[in-house]
């Protein structure tokens, strides 16, 4: 990219705000030209919103109660919780400190699509239906309600490692959790 | 207007220009971990590791669902970091569509002054808070949790380790120079709400910044960014930034005479929207992750 020239910057700036100023001087309607906005409007953002807390869905359990039934950090494994929002809660995963991936858990009280897949499976681990999603994922439906998946970030972390994880679950638990 | 949706904010994100040209300049803080990326189904493919279309399809359709609802937070992380960000304002953008450069106009220099030290203390402190705000909005833990914050801070990489190694190089070193640190602290601790609601962003951000009057306020306002001090510390040891460091790696992008450096922070201030432009994409690539695992 050409450099910035940083005077011809300082001009240029100074003819802005001098356009600038200038317009703010004359009354609106005398010029006939629109008002320069104060934020372009390609970087505009949204309104501010409502000052309000999330409002929980109805049906959904608070994500907060889903932490317990994750696997805890165990040896060179660590578990970091990273998001926690209502009815869904995810960890990050690590091994001597480097992103092996993700653990969540998310109720499908409120959606309902993905139970769908879990319905074109056959196969099952520990009993419940179990469905790979895509390169990265696996995921297992427990209490056909409660969405437990096992992401890969790093090649090392296999599809069989994945479901070694989804065992760590306290998926009986999870199973008998009501709202 | 119309609220954009997130695809939308990805999608017109600049793939080039000054802010990116700078934040490329402080790659090396962070080497080769930040990649503007600009386009949302390109974002999908990059954070799941997936590309087949069905399946980013969905992931795009249920990110779109999610970012819908207010009270899931991602709009207001959104708002957040361009409230604080309002930089690009016409001023900036007309200054940049401009290329006229006679020297008849060097009189109007006159007119430029850089941004008074204190303005620029609050601007920054504000955009450490706003860091603390929106990582709690996007992750779903409470707005006062700097201690939440500060274990993830720690482990920021890509879009928001570069945000925050800018905000310390183009909001802190530049403009009020190697000992910012100490002497924002020392400001934010004498100062009045009365003058802290003097600042348009806090008028604007003040409804989302936990304290019940302006006092307390003000003081969250000093504990995060007293909280954050120590890491900040540790990124100008740890890569030795000084001004002249952060100077020479952006000197490809702005041709600056040193005894003009003063107004550097004014004119990236005004010309840049790197707490925005980055935000965005911590924003989506978070949505993104939860998305994918809700499908």
């Amino acid at each position: 990219m050409k450099p910035l020239n940083f005077s011809r910057f300082l001009i240029a700036l100074s003819l802005s705000l001098t356009l600038v100023l200038g317009g703010c001087a004359q009354p609106p309607g005398e010029t006939g030209a629109e008002p320069i906005p104060a934020v372009p409007a390609e970087v505009s953002a949204p309104e501010a919103p409502a000052e309000v807390e999330a409002i929980a869905q109805e049906e959904s359990v608070k994500g907060g109660s889903l932490n317990t039934f994750f696997p805890g950090s165990e040896g060179d494994f660590e578990r970091v919780f990273v998001q926690e929002k209502t009815g869904f809660s995810q960890a990050k995963l690590k091994e001597n400190g480097e992103e092996l991936g993700l653990l969540s858990i998310n109720d499908l009280a409120n959606n309902p699509k993905a139970i769908e897949k879990f319905k074109r499976s056959d196969k099952e681990l520990m009993g419940y239906p179990l469905v790979t999603v895509g390169k990265t994922q696996t995921a297992l439906l427990v209490g056909d309600r409660y969405q437990v998946k096992v992401k890969s970030n790093s090649e090392a972390f296999t599809p069989e490692d994945r479901e070694v994880w989804l065992q760590k679950f306290n998926l009986t638990g999870l199973e008998s959790l009501e709202n | 207007m119309a609220k954009k949706v997130i695809t939308e904010l990805v999608d017109e994100l600049d793939p080039g220009g000054l802010t990116v040209g700078i934040l490329r300049g402080l790659d090396f803080v962070a080497p080769g971990e930040w990649v503007n990326i600009t386009n949302f189904d390109r974002m999908i493919s990059t954070v799941t590791g997936e590309s087949d279309e069905d399946l980013i399809e969905q992931v795009r359709d249920r990110a779109l669902e999610l970012y819908k609802d207010e009270s899931e937070g991602y709009q207001r992380a959104i708002w957040m970091y361009q409230t604080v960000d309002n930089a690009a304002s016409a001023l900036g953008t007309a200054a940049m569509a401009n290329k006229i450069g006679q020297d008849t106009f060097l009189s109007f220099l006159s007119n430029v002054t850089p941004k008074p030290e204190k303005a620029q203390s609050i601007d920054l402190a504000l955009k450490v808070v706003v860091e603390i705000l929106a990582f709690c909005q996007v992750n779903g833990i409470p707005g006062d949790s700097i201690g939440d914050f500060l274990k993830a801070l720690g482990e920021y990489g890509g879009e928001a380790k570069i945000r925050m190694a800018a905000l310390v190089c183009l909001d802190g070193l530049i403009p009020l120079g190697p000992n910012f640190i100490k002497g924002v602290g020392s400001f934010l601790s004498e100062m009045s709400p009365k003058q802290l609601e003097e600042n348009q962003a806090f008028r604007s951000l003040k409804n989302f910044i936990p304290g019940g009057d302006p006092t307390e306020k003000l003081e969250f306002v000093g504990r995060g960014f007293s909280s954050v001090s120590g890491w900040m510390n540790n990124l100008i040891d740890s890569e030795g930034l000084t001004q002249r460091k952060v100077m020479d790696n952006i000197h490809g992008f702005i041709e600056i005479a040193d005894d003009k450096l003063d107004y550097v922070g004014a004119f990236l201030d005004m010309s840049t929207n790197y707490y925005y432009h980055t935000g965005v994409q911590t924003t989506a690539k978070r949505l993104i992750d939860r998305a994918f695992a809700e499908i």
